[in-house]
């Protein structure tokens, strides 16, 4: 019984217990909890920090991205390679080893933000140790695996050339390979009548010697002092006597030089009157005690006489003065010299423009990728209330483009690609013969709408207001663009890039030329221009309507003053060769080139003219017009006594004819190559040829429409959407701004900043594009469909995948095309500025895509993932 | 001694005395149970305040990480318009639909939610937002979370 006493108690005690140990947990969870909610407060202070600093970094990173001293510049830049090579890998963007290399980043990237987040917290908050790498790049490829980019992924096609010519000495015959045979037809009756100056043109074999009569000249012997009052006392010798002047081939291959040899054949009767003349002067006793006696004239000695009278040569030879020119100011201005121009051309010396443009290989890495940028924060909070460091470390990705915003073969003034390679245009299947000459109709349309080229680079030759004149250009040593057309079959295409439009370092110095350029005080344009033609298969057809559009040389400030130009057809064989005897012609400036021939053709030759231009050259056929501006005075020394002086023997002018024919297989059934001397051509001449499938010779930078879709910056829906959103960015036009479909622009734009606006078709009426300050660029692009560019003046390099159409229009920049056609040419001058289309600092040559300046960094929107790294 | 069983009243005095507690032991175990299972009881009872508190503490983070995180997500432009100063009226869409659900839920409309962005130009340009969430806590005390983030332009 005692035993259960006080159980009470002991029930009560259990109780207690019990409620004990609850109070115990409950009071044990909850400053567990409380604690967990510090902790998760604190975590949260850490992590709002962690954010804000990444987040402001990021900001950061974007705005400097593209400023050229950021620390980020060139490390979004970083070269990345390939695994196999190539931009595609089985049609999909092939991979690339990103850089390794991680970049920290300084505080002053996120102080502010840091600043922000932690004052007034009473805990420590360590610096944040904030860095960054890319964690994966690819390159932005195409669907098919063939396509590459000339200057990105392949290197373009260029000539290796290298020699060890002389040129222009004489003895290495300039014109053994390169030349334009100058040759003149034989005079026949009837000579006003052109068809029967070609009728008789020589094909295989020219006869030598006095073969050709040209029309009677009247000499005009003005006698002197005693003998002309001897004549005048004796009388009966006419002072104006006819003679033959007889024109005559130096040589009998049509290959050799080019020369005109002079020969006089004196008329019996003449002769005879001055022989007549002689007699009486022998036979006079008071003259004889003075002198000695005459000798009596023979045809023979006349000649003599005149050949004496130039300097013993009785031969122009019109490219020996032109060499004897060149090297008169050789001395003077060596960087315009033959041996300067010898040295470019054959490699020993590069301008800087195009000092990598030789054939060789590309770096395999890239620049250009699609990327993931990785940010890494850690951050150390240490609160107040304890001893525990709370440490968090914060990644998050972003995705990042680094697109190539570089214009499309901006070394290039002028290129047509004609080419599949670059997608067919709609209703074209490339390549298509190039119709410069719209033989198919339209000729009459393209004589009429004029198409030039300025092949100078249009910021060199130019003031504050006006075209600079002739001497501060010629000072300025201005660089050109290049041409290049790739021909597909044999086709006759005329260029006439004029030599002022090109510079003295990368010129052609091809022999025909026209200009008098005897005010050096006249605005210097010299337009290039191309000629067209009739049909020149057959010569029966050709008549005086045959075109030879020489460069031609402005005469007015102003295009619409009279007389605004003149042309070699004005001037006549006769103008060429004063031309070549003017004092102000002396440099190279003034020596307008011709670039003629079939197929490929690069231009100017700071690599070559490649393919088929061999196949055929031009010849100019012409009967000399002997004016009063050649003048050959002759002096008949008679012991002391001038007999005679001929101040002006021409006075007859002559009716000049001339004409071009193409000759395939002259001169021995086989092709006469074309170019500069002892620079192997880019091809052999026979069947190994590159034609227009050759990936090389497609334009640098030029990328398939699906990489401008992939490499986008900006991706628009449609060109309304463009043009109001680029509104609302004050017309900054940096990236890759590609819109989907077309592009209507009108009105005056400014855009500045380094861009590429890339569409289906671009079309631009009455407007003026153009760019707010020097540094931005700007390239056009239409690639698949067509460029259309009406009564509007645009700064920027343009592409146009379909012929394009120009009506009334003048590019500042280039012009690239993959399909051409002239008759839709309506009016239109391309002015060569790389200004316009070169990015900062950036060199344009086709090996330059390692520069990082040429390439725009874009970043998304937002992170793609961030995430606390687990501990 | 007798052997007979014990009848009658002794009997079941007897009975009752050994089951039974005593007045003593019923007073004390009472009084030691009174003074034990009150704290208990006031333990417990503030331990489920507490958790309505952490409940609403809960709520409270996450209208601000809502508001946060859409302030994050809109346009710069947007953070701009909000001024320096917005409440409840104003908030962000998805941020005031979260308010109400979570008043809703825990049943009290005491939440209020106070805003203030403070701009801060340079190089980038950036507002500093400080979000308050307050509500009434039993008692009528006022309770507050904070979160301090920043809008990057």
């Amino acid at each position: 019984m005692n035993t259960k006493n006080g159980s009470a108690i002991l029930m009560v005690i259990a109780v207690i217990a019990v409620l004990l140990i609850i109070s115990t947990f409950v009071i044990q969870n909850k400053t567990q909890r409380a604690a967990f909610t510090r902790y998760m407060s604190n975590e949260k202070k850490v992590e709002a920090v962690a954010e804000a600093v990444l987040d402001m970094t990021i900001a950061k990173i974007r705005i400097e991205a593209n400023e050229h001293d950021s620390e980020f510049y060139k490390f979004l830049r970083s070269d990345c390679a390939t695994v196999n090579g190539k931009l595609s890998n089985g049609g999909k963007n092939s991979v690339m080893s990103p850089p390794t290399k991680i970049q920290s980043i300084d505080p002053s990237y996120f102080k502010s933000a840091f600043d922000a987040i932690t004052s007034g917290d009473p805990g420590n908050f360590s610096d944040p140790v904030v860095s960054a790498q890319i964690i994966h790049a690819e390159a932005f490829g195409e669907k098919k695996d063939s396509y590459e980019v000339v200057g990105i992924s392949i290197p373009p096609k260029t000539s290796s050339a290298k020699g060890s010519g002389t040129f222009p000495n004489s003895d290495a015959s300039p014109n053994k390979n390169w030349r334009l045979p100058l040759l003149y037809p034989p005079y026949k009756e009837g000579a006003d009548n052109f068809e029967n100056v070609w009728n008789d043109l020589p094909q295989n074999d020219i006869e030598s010697g006095f073969a050709y009569k040209s029309p009677d000249i009247t000499v005009k012997l003005n006698f002197k002092g005693l003998l002309a009052k001897i004549v005048a006392e004796f009388g009966g010798l006419d002072d104006e006597l006819d003679v033959n002047i007889l024109l005559k081939h130096a040589t009998s291959e049509i290959n050799s030089r080019t020369a005109i040899e002079f020969g006089i054949k004196i008329e019996d009767d003449f002769i005879e009157k001055v022989n007549k003349l002689i007699e009486k002067y022998n036979n006079a006793p008071v003259l004889s005690w003075f002198t000695e006696e005459i000798d009596y004239l023979t045809t023979e000695s006349v000649n003599e006489l005149i050949k004496e009278s130039m300097d013993g040569k009785n031969t122009i030879d019109i490219e020996a003065l032109l060499f004897e020119k060149m090297n008169e100011f050789d001395p003077l201005e060596p960087e315009i010299s033959p041996k300067s121009l010898q040295k470019l051309v054959m490699g020993e010396n590069s301008s800087p423009e195009y000092s990598n443009t030789a054939a060789g290989s590309l770096p395999t890495t890239y620049i250009e990728k699609g990327a993931l940028l990785q940010l890494t924060c850690v951050v150390e909070y240490k609160p107040i209330s304890s001893q525990a460091t709370l440490k968090k470390t914060f990644k998050a990705e972003i995705p990042f483009k680094v697109s190539d915003v570089q214009p499309i073969a901006p070394e290039y003034t002028f290129f047509i690609a004609n080419s599949a390679l670059l997608g067919n245009p709609a209703g074209k299947s490339l390549p298509q013969s190039i119709d410069f000459n719209c033989k198919d109709g339209g000729a009459e349309l393209a004589a009429d709408d004029e198409f030039f080229l300025h092949n100078m680079n249009h910021e060199q030759t130019i003031g504050k207001e006006e075209t600079l004149s002739y001497d501060k250009v010629k000072n300025r040593k201005p660089s050109a663009g290049k041409i290049r057309v790739n021909g597909d079959a044999i086709d006759p295409v005329f260029l006439f890039p004029g030599t002022l439009n090109n510079g003295i370092k990368s010129s052609e110095l091809t022999a025909l030329a026209l200009s008098d350029q005897s005010d050096p005080n006249r605005p210097l344009q010299l337009k290039a221009t191309f000629g067209w033609y009739q049909n020149m298969s057959n010569v029966d057809m050709l008549t005086k309507q045959v075109k030879i559009h020489f460069p031609v040389l402005r005469t007015g400030l102003h295009e619409d003053e009279e007389p605004a130009f003149q042309t070699a057809i004005e001037k006549g064989i006769a103008g060429i060769y004063y031309m070549y005897k003017q004092k102000n012609f002396d440099d190279i400036f003034t020596r307008p080139s011709l670039l003629y021939g079939y197929g490929h053709m690069d231009y100017p030759l700071g690599n070559k003219i490649e393919g088929k231009v061999g196949a055929v050259v031009s010849e100019l056929f012409g009967v000399a017009e002997v004016d009063d501006k050649i003048g050959i005075d002759i002096k008949i020394d008679i012991g002391d006594i001038d007999v005679d002086t001929h101040d002006d023997p021409w006075d007859k002018e002559v009716q000049t004819y001339f004409g071009i024919k193409n000759i395939h297989t002259y001169p021995n059934g086989g092709l006469i190559p074309y170019g500069m001397p002892n620079i192997s051509q880019y091809n052999t001449i026979d069947g190994t040829w590159a034609n227009t499938n050759e990936k090389g010779i497609m334009p640098s930078n030029c990328y398939s429409l699906l990489q401008y879709q992939k490499k986008a910056t900006s991706y628009f829906v449609d060109g309304a959407v463009f043009m109001q959103e680029l509104a609302d960015k004050d017309y900054n036009i940096d990236g890759v701004n590609y819109i989907e479909g077309n592009l209507n622009l009108s009105g005056n734009h400014t855009f500045s900043g380094n861009g590429l606006i890339v569409a289906d078709n671009i079309e631009i009426t009455g407007s003026t594009i153009q760019l707010a300050d020097p540094d931005s660029s700007l390239g056009i692009i239409a690639r698949s469909g067509s460029l259309a560019i009406t009564d509007s003046v645009v700064y920027a390099g343009c592409f146009s995948n379909g012929a394009p159409v120009f009506t009334n229009s003048t590019i500042y920049g280039n012009l690239v095309m993959n399909a051409f056609d002239r008759a839709t040419i309506y009016d239109c001058h391309i002015r060569y500025a790389p200004k316009y289309m070169t990015v900062k600092d950036t060199k344009f040559s086709n090996e330059d895509k390692t520069n990082p300046y040429r390439y725009y960094v874009s970043f998304a929107e937002n992170w793609s993932k961030s995430y606390y790294e687990k501990k | 001694m007798s052997l007979l069983p014990r009848t009658g009243p002794n009997l079941i005095m007897k009975k009752n005395k050994k089951l039974g507690f005593t007045l003593v032991e019923i007073t004390v175990a009472l009084g030691l149970f009174a003074i034990l299972a009150i704290p208990a009881y006031m333990m417990f009872s503030y331990g489920a305040a507490d958790e309505m508190s952490y409940h609403k503490t809960a709520a409270a983070n996450r209208i601000l990480e809502s508001c946060r995180d859409e302030i994050k997500n809109l346009s710069y432009a947007y953070a701009e318009s909000l001024g320096s100063t917005f409440d409840t009226v104003n908030l962000p869409p998805a941020t005031f639909d979260k308010l109400l659900s979570e008043q809703k839920k825990l049943k009290d409309s005491s939440f209020k939610f106070l805003g203030t962005a403070e701009k801060k130009t340079g190089e980038p340009e950036h507002i500093k937002f400080t979000l308050k969430v307050t509500w009434t806590k039993k008692g009528g005390a006022t309770a507050e979370e904070k979160l301090v983030f920043i809008k990057v332009k």
